[in-house]
């Protein structure tokens, strides 16, 4: 396309919005018809809404083609749309005071004899706004002076002087930025922070529909419960189901994707080739289900962009992510370049609750469940885990302490005078041990365990599996567990009493090759072990 | 590919009852004693009839209990029918036939789901209860049935019809998938030595008279008393006395179900010719829906 021929934001939110209020096409013919992604779409419907209320208000006749930028970045900016009072479904900001005091900034103000000029020019000024938002102080300072510069200079945090040193000095500071990151949660690049819709719910998933993913096309898994066990022999689609699920709790964050395919390919994130994980996610990604009692989806797509700001020669495709849970419509759009880092573009990544997987084989080392350790000592689920391990695995063990330098874990074994590294302990001990750990980190979300019974020794499983779910009611996490082993299964479903509280499900080929579920409530299959002792890894 | 089986789960009082079923079915409808291992029985039958001896292994298992198995006397096959011959120990045995069916149905819900390795797959079930008419007659003997398992699966409805007659026999009642025949002498009142007294007798009647004389002046029954709840059962041992002595001079110290089905003393002309056995004949392959040319012919 010809440098004169380049579309502005305006125009292409112009057309989006003739094509969608007035020939009242869908989004996705819209997005055939125009080159752009879902993301750019429903931000364009959003900044057009946000800009007409403008021009229906006081300072309306002030309004240029030229503001739409700001507009645009407004509504991309979560904590500003908070403080809007920004409703996704009716597209409008309800907050009328703190709208009115936003389109002031955006406008001309009488001062006296003159006009003083818009406090919110350029796009980076509204970002600084919504920075402001989060200061009380900051905030203050702007109603009283509208000088925005000085307002910023208020805003500065401690996280602001971190980045500052880590620009500066690099490793040199290692250790404590280390320490800060950890305190700080997991950082994602190109986008806000995530978090989750609500961390009170009254219940989990209900039913999930996979309608495309990997093997999996239209696979309905419902009734699910508070444990809920998926048998198979290999290769039968049990991991690509508990990855379904998994990508359907994180919603639009990209980073959901990433760790997929980081334990699939069990390769580190700094490894991944672009080519390499776009191939990975080539065929279109698209799960739903209930949560909560409330619809949720999400779709993932590879698309190509083709707009003039993107550098085409390192740029390769896009990967867009579409979710939506109950009336919250959520998108991402993260550009992979080669030899380039990925850009991520969201509005906002919330994700439907606290979703853990757990492999038998990758990031299965000490250093990851370092966070797990520590929630577990602060919801004081450490010293049931002791008391388990102790009663039923070794009973000289009385403590397993983290180790924050080295990230280790010791062993306090009344045979030892030194404290053993937890390595050199059985690995059905340590598999216990970081699987218990991991029900403090999921509280009130869900947590996926792939071969459960990696490591695990059969008698062990009648006692652990009891005991899982004493931490999964505890913690109120939902449970969804894959294995090869019909002791396991049979262990989940004859030593735990509820239940009412337990599923298990196969994935089965059809006569066409296509896979299906078998689904059982945990009486029912309880009945039926005891009548039959069937296997549910070979179900037809 | 998986063959389709249609179940007649068959419910007799026991052994000779079972003994004289058995050797209609074989005799008269042609069917064929199946003698496979557990693994090669249709699912469900397969998985629940291991799974039923293995419990009894893992629970140590004594002298005493190693005929506590409910696991049917004999099946039988014909073509895609197959029947199961359970011998109740009794009428009153209720318990032990509903958790039995209680069970079948629970497992029969996914027995294409869970084959175990099986051929066939049960896709139909019937339920024959057959019972002596003693004093009660066949009307109070399904009402006991609908009492006993009118709700048998975890609350769900078992008998769910009336009990109708059947078109060719004043023994048998249906409702639906589920029937009662009963033995006697007339619908309303006797047992199945009723049936077996006349038929030992076409071929044998010197031996048959020696045999009465024999057991009514060796072992005196009031069989003659005005009420039948007394009467009846009087009867009934005596018959069974006279039957057990018939057959001892061809099957020395055996029970009636033995002289039945391994002495020559009944032929196979008789019992085609018996129009008490024909009627049942008749009923059950009724009931079954079952045709074959041998079963016409028989018919």
């Amino acid at each position: 396309m010809s440098e004169e021929h380049k579309r502005s934001e305006w125009d292409i939110a112009k057309a989006i919005e003739k094509l969608y209020l007035e020939d009242k096409l869908d989004e996705n013919e819209i997005i055939k018809r125009i080159d752009v992604s879902k993301y750019e779409l429903r931000g364009s419907l959003r900044a057009l809404a946000l800009a007409n209320q403008y021009r229906e208000s006081d300072y309306g006749d002030q309004f240029k083609e030229s503001m739409f930028p700001l507009f645009l970045k407004a509504v991309r900016i979560p904590a500003l749309k908070e403080w809007l009072g920004w409703d996704d479904t009716t597209n409008i900001a309800a907050n009328n005071v703190n709208r009115a005091l936003f389109f002031s900034w955006l406008s001309y103000e009488p001062l006296e004899s003159k006009y003083d000029s818009p406090l919110i020019q350029k796009r980076d000024d509204v970002v600084s706004i919504s920075r402001i938002l989060r200061n009380e102080q900051a905030f203050d300072y702007l109603l009283n002076t509208r000088d925005l510069a000085g307002a910023v200079r208020n805003t500065v945090t401690i996280s602001d002087y971190i980045l500052a040193l880590r620009k500066s000095f690099g490793k040199t500071f290692g250790p404590f930025l280390s320490l800060f990151d950890k305190a700080n949660g997991a950082s994602l690049s190109g986008v806000e922070q995530t978090n989750i819709f609500s961390d009170k719910i009254d219940s989990h998933f209900s039913s999930i529909t996979i309608e495309s993913y990997k093997c999996l096309r239209n696979i309905c898994i419902d009734k699910l419960a508070r444990i809920n066990l998926v048998a198979g022999l290999n290769n039968s689609g049990k991991t690509s189901l508990l990855e379904a699920i998994y990508l359907l709790a994180r919603q639009n964050d990209f980073d959901g994707i990433l760790g997929v395919i980081q334990r699939r390919g069990k390769i580190p994130e700094e490894r991944i080739q672009a080519e390499w994980l776009l191939n990975q996610i080539a065929r279109p990604i698209s799960i739903k289900g209930v949560f909560d009692g409330k619809q949720a989806d999400v779709t993932i797509s590879v698309i190509q962009e083709g707009g003039e700001s993107l550098d085409m020669s390192k740029y390769l495709q896009s990967v867009e992510i579409t979710s939506q849970f109950d009336s919250h419509k959520q998108e991402s759009l993260t550009r992979i370049f080669k030899g380039r880092e990925r850009v991520s573009q969201a509005d906002s990544i919330k994700l439907l609750c606290k979703a853990i997987y757990s492999s038998p084989f990758f990031l299965n080392e000490s250093r990851h469940y370092s966070s797990s350790y520590q929630k577990s000592v602060r919801s004081k689920a450490l010293p049931k885990i002791f008391d388990f391990i102790r009663l039923e695995i070794e009973p000289n063990i009385s403590d397993i302490r983290l180790v924050e330098d080295s990230q280790r874990f010791l062993v306090t074994d009344s045979r030892f005078d030194e404290t053993p590294d937890l390595t050199s302990y059985g690995e059905g001990l340590q598999r216990i041990f970081f699987m218990s750990l991991l029900f403090a980190s999921a509280q009130n979300g869900i947590l996926l365990i792939d071969e459960f019974e990696n490591a695990i020794h059969v008698d062990l499983m009648a006692r652990f599996a009891p005991f899982v779910y004493k931490l999964a009611v505890e913690f109120n996490v939902q449970v969804f567990l894959t294995s090869h082993s019909k002791e396991c299964i049979d262990s989940f479903v004859q030593n735990i009493d509820k239940k009412e509280d337990i599923s298990c499900y196969a994935l089965v080929p059809n006569s066409e090759g296509a896979l299906e579920v078998r689904g059982f409530g945990g009486q029912k299959y309880s009945n039926l072990l005891r009548i039959a002792d069937v296997d549910l890894r070979k179900a037809q | 590919m998986i063959k389709s089986i249609n179940a007649l789960l068959t419910f007799c009082e026991g052994p000779h009852d079972v003994a004289y079923v058995r050797m209609v079915l074989r005799k008269l409808l042609n069917f064929k004693i199946v003698k496979a291992k557990f693994k090669e029985l249709p699912s469900p039958f397969n998985a629940i009839f291991k799974k039923t001896v293995q419990e009894y292994v893992q629970g140590d298992l004594s002298l005493d209990m190693a005929h506590k198995f409910f696991l049917p006397d004999t099946i039988l096959q014909n073509g895609n029918h197959m029947i199961l011959l359970f011998n109740c120990g009794g009428k009153d045995n209720y318990d032990k036939v509903r958790t039995l069916i209680s069970d079948y149905l629970e497992a029969l819900q996914d027995a294409r789901t869970f084959p175990q390795g099986a051929e066939d797959v049960v896709d139909s079930t019937r339920y024959l209860f057959v019972y002596d008419a003693d004093a009660k007659g066949i009307k109070d003997i399904c009402c006991d049935v609908t009492t006993n398992f009118c709700s048998i699966n975890n609350g769900e409805d078992f008998i769910t019809q009336d009990w109708g007659k059947a078109p060719h026999s004043d023994f048998g009642r249906v409702a639906g998938d589920k029937a009662v025949y009963v033995w006697g002498e007339n619908p309303g009142r006797g047992t199945l030595e009723d049936i077996l007294i006349p038929l030992f007798a076409n071929d044998n009647e010197e031996l048959m008279t020696k045999a009465t004389s024999a057991v009514v002046k060796m072992f005196p029954r009031d069989t003659d008393n005005n009420d039948a709840i007394i009467a009846v059962p009087a009867l009934a041992k005596q018959k069974k006395s006279i039957l057990t002595l018939l057959g001892q001079g061809e099957k020395p110290g055996s029970s009636i179900a033995v002289i039945l089905e391994q002495s020559k003393l009944l032929t196979d002309t008789t019992l085609k010719d018996d129009e008490r056995t024909g009627a049942f004949t008749k009923f059950v392959a009724e009931f079954i829906n079952l045709r074959s040319t041998r079963v016409l012919e028989v018919m």
